[in-house]
Formats: structure tokens, C-alpha cells, sequence
């Protein structure tokens, strides 16, 4: 697995933003009888998800998100060098969401803007690549935007995944600082679990979704080529034969042990997934966050908006050193020790569609 | 562990009477049978085991005592 370690780079905000409509699952009767969604929430520990409405996208999200950290940071937008955006759910297939969000954010023409495409993984290798950019660039700030609006890839009807995702994205501010303790990454990848979460159709293996027409019979609620396609028990597999050995791994690398850490930031898959995980990797239960019920499953923004949602008191008392692991589609890993100093800011703020932010 | 023992462990995830199970079940008859108890299937052939099930053979499971040998033997 890769191993980095980043040093004079300090977490100074992390904003989540969810779109203001709330589905909640106990009423999806349309899905599944009553008696049976009562056993579902209680085994995925889901209730209600935020869901994005019609026109309403990622980027929307994270824009608000992002003005309002900038403002309650007391960052003008000129002062950003660095803006990245990480997401499978962009506004356009070209150009990059990120060079949407410079214009609309009012950042500086001198912003190096890009796109990172992964999901739940997504957050651990925005920060990697964040943290490292901004300690070869001149100057000292960047913004680091997160987030999926997954359900707007979902076939209404299948019930493999409608229960599970939720909408959101987040915001990460991050400034160079000579006193900011060690960072501690573990990244990783293995491409031939590709087939078992994936969107076929609609891109450039498959434009037209001729050949995902084998999986979308399958049967699942109609799933077409441009509907998200999850095999669970796969992506169950995976998550046993990776994370124990990831969350070791980061915890050995930054010459730390399990009691030195304040808080295990997972990505949200579903509780009984991360109950059995944390159970599996003898991680102490009270210590790990836990933010499925109101958001359910937010993609590559889990691990963002859980910190915001919250560590906010922990944050005002003191520093929280957190263990972050993302991991899925892809497959992708990627796990980090970041310490968040005290007085760290936190926030999550509900957008109404329709009110496209634009600077001042 | 023997097969009964855990089919006795099969027949507690599946929350169904001990003894109301046997390796002949069909287990299209068994309605607790769903796909958040294949999850649960892997993760107790996990715990017991250490051992990995591939998905693709738990399909095929017909009997509930395939999935026993599968779980012991895998």
C-alpha cells in the first residue's frame, strides 16, 4: 500500500451541505411492506436521507457549503490557490466541475482548479493530493470540495440501493502551517473489483448502455445502464479483506496504537457494516462516529459531513486526533491520521434548490 | 465447529426455532432468507472462520445444507 506523511498542513474548517428535502424510508411503502422496512432501518441503522431535488446538483451543494466556510473563516476568495473537487456525480461530463466552482466561488484566475473521480474513497485521496499540492505552491490556502448526490443515479425501484444513499457534499479548508502536527496516509487500490459497483453505461466504454442491458435484467427495479448497479455481499467482501489491515496499517505508520486515537472516522456505509467492522478490527465502539441515521450512505461526503455533524463540541473543547478510512468503489482505500486542532470549525447547512450561490 | 453446530448458529442469524431447520430445507421455503441474511451468512462464516465466501456461490445454494458445507468446507 502507498505510505505518505505530510508535514506544515493544518485542517482549518470542514462544512457539510445537504440539500434541504428529507426522505424518510419507513415511508417507502411503495418498496417494501411495512414489517420489512422496519427490519431494514434496523439493520442498516438508516431512517431518513437527504435527497437532492430535480436540477439540483453536487456542485450546489458544495458551493454553499464552501461561501459559507470562506465567510466564517474570514478567507477572501483571492486568497485561495488551490480548489479541488472530488465527486462521481459532476455537472457536465466536460468541462470539470472544479472550473465551474472557480468562476462561481469568484476565485482567482491564479487557482489551479481539477476534478478527482472517486467516491467513497474520495475524501482520504482529495486530502492527500491537497495537503501535498499546497506545500509546493507559493501560496498558503486551499479548498478541498466532497461530495455525491448518488441518488440521482438510482433506479427508483431498486431496492438494493434506494434505501441506502443520501445526498450531500462538504468543504475542507486547508492552510499551510509550520506548527501543524504530521499527517499519516495509506492508500489503495484493486481495479478488478471494478464490476461490482458501478455506473455501465453513459461514458466512454459505453455510450449508448447496450451492453449493461445484461446487468439492468437482472431485475432490480427496473436498474437501467445509467443507474448505479451495487452488489452488496461483493462490496461486504472487499470491506472484510481490506479495512482491518488499512486501519492497522495507518495507525503503525504515524507510530501511533488504537488508544491514542480520539475518534474513527469510517465512511458510512451502513451500520451493520461498520458494527461488524469495528467489531472485526477490535475498535472501541464509543469511539466511533456514527452518522447514518439522519444522512444514510453520502458517498465520497460521509466522512466530511460525519466530522461536521459531529465533532463540532469535541472541537471547541480541544484538539481530536481522528482515524479517517474511506473505501469502496473502485476498489479504492484510503486511510489517514489527522490530527484537527482545537477550534477547528464545523458546520452543516441545508440548501434549498434553486438558489444558485454566486459570489459577490 | 461440526455442521450442526452451526447450522444450530445458521438457524440464530436466520432467527427462525432451533431445530426447525434441517440440511434438506429448501431454502426457497425459508422466508427469512433475504439478502440482508446473505450479509449476515458471510459475516457469521467470517467470525467462525476467517474465511472468505464468494457471493457467486452462495447463489447457487439450493438446500440450506449446501450452505453449511459451503461454510465448512469453503
Amino acid at each position: 500500500m502507498a505510505i505518505a506523511r505530510v508535514s506544515g498542513i493544518n485542517v482549518a474548517g470542514i462544512y457539510g451541505a445537504v440539500p434541504t428535502q428529507v426522505v424518510e424510508n419507513a415511508s417507502m411503502t411503495s418498496l417494501a411492506p411495512p414489517e420489512e422496512l422496519k427490519k431494514l432501518v434496523k439493520s442498516i441503522g438508516i431512517e431518513r436521507r437527504h435527497v437532492v431535488q430535480e436540477g439540483q446538483c453536487t456542485s450546489d451543494l458544495a458551493a454553499d457549503a464552501a461561501q459559507a466556510l470562506l465567510a466564517d473563516l474570514g478567507w477572501p476568495a483571492d486568497s485561495i490557490d488551490l480548489l479541488i473537487f472530488v465527486s462521481q456525480t459532476g455537472d457536465y461530463q466536460l468541462p470539470a466541475t472544479a472550473c465551474l466552482l472557480q468562476d462561481r466561488l469568484g476565485l482567482p484566475k491564479s487557482c489551479a482548479s481539477f476534478d478527482i473521480g472517486l467516491g467513497c474513497s474520495g475524501y482520504v485521496y482529495g486530502l492527500w493530493v491537497a495537503c501535498n499540492l499546497l506545500r509546493s505552491l507559493a501560496g498558503s490556502r486551499a479548498l478541498l470540495l466532497v461530495g455525491d448526490t448518488s441518488t440521482s443515479i438510482l433506479a427508483p425501484a431498486d431496492r438494493t440501493v434506494q434505501f441506502l444513499f443520501g445526498d450531500a457534499a462538504s468543504a475542507t479548508a486547508i492552510e499551510r502551517k509550520a506548527d501543524a502536527e504530521d499527517m499519516t496516509f495509506v492508500l489503495g487500490t484493486d481495479g478488478s473489483g471494478a464490476k461490482h459497483l458501478i455506473v455501465p453505461g453513459g461514458a466512454g466504454r459505453d455510450r449508448r448502455g447496450a451492453t449493461a442491458d445484461e446487468q439492468a435484467s437482472r431485475g432490480d427495479g427496473g436498474r437501467g445502464p445509467r443507474d448505479l448497479f451495487m452488489d452488496g455481499p461483493q462490496v461486504f467482501n472487499f470491506t472484510l479483506r481490506e479495512v482491518p489491515a488499512l486501519v492497522n496499517s495507518v495507525i503503525q505508520e504515524a507510530g501511533l496504537n488504537m488508544e491514542s486515537i480520539d475518534k474513527f472516522v469510517f465512511h458510512q456505509a451502513n451500520e451493520y457494516l461498520l458494527d461488524y467492522l469495528s467489531r472485526r478490527a477490535k475498535l472501541p465502539a464509543d469511539r466511533m462516529v456514527k452518522i447514518l441515521r439522519n444522512y444514510g450512505n453520502t458517498s465520497s461526503a460521509s466522512i466530511p459531513l460525519a466530522i461536521a455533524d459531529a465533532l463540532g463540541p469535541d472541537l471547541e473543547a480541544g484538539s481530536v486526533r481522528t482515524l479517517l478510512a474511506g473505501f469502496g468503489v473502485g476498489w479504492s482505500w484510503g486511510s489517514a491520521v489527522v490530527n484537527l486542532a482545537e477550534g477547528t470549525l464545523t458546520r452543516v447547512l441545508e440548501v434549498a434548490p434553486g438558489a444558485l450561490t454566486r459570489a459577490a | 465447529m461440526t455442521r450442526d453446530e452451526f447450522l444450530k448458529k445458521f438457524e440464530e442469524l436466520l432467527e427462525v426455532p432451533a431445530g426447525s431447520l434441517t440440511y434438506e430445507t429448501e431454502l426457497e421455503q425459508v422466508s427469512s432468507w433475504d439478502s440482508l441474511n446473505v450479509i449476515g451468512y458471510i459475516a457469521l462464516v467470517d467470525e467462525t472462520f476467517r474465511r472468505e465466501v464468494d457471493p457467486e456461490k452462495i447463489a447457487e445454494c439450493r438446500k440450506v445444507g449446501n450452505l453449511i458445507d459451503l461454510a465448512v468446507s469453503a
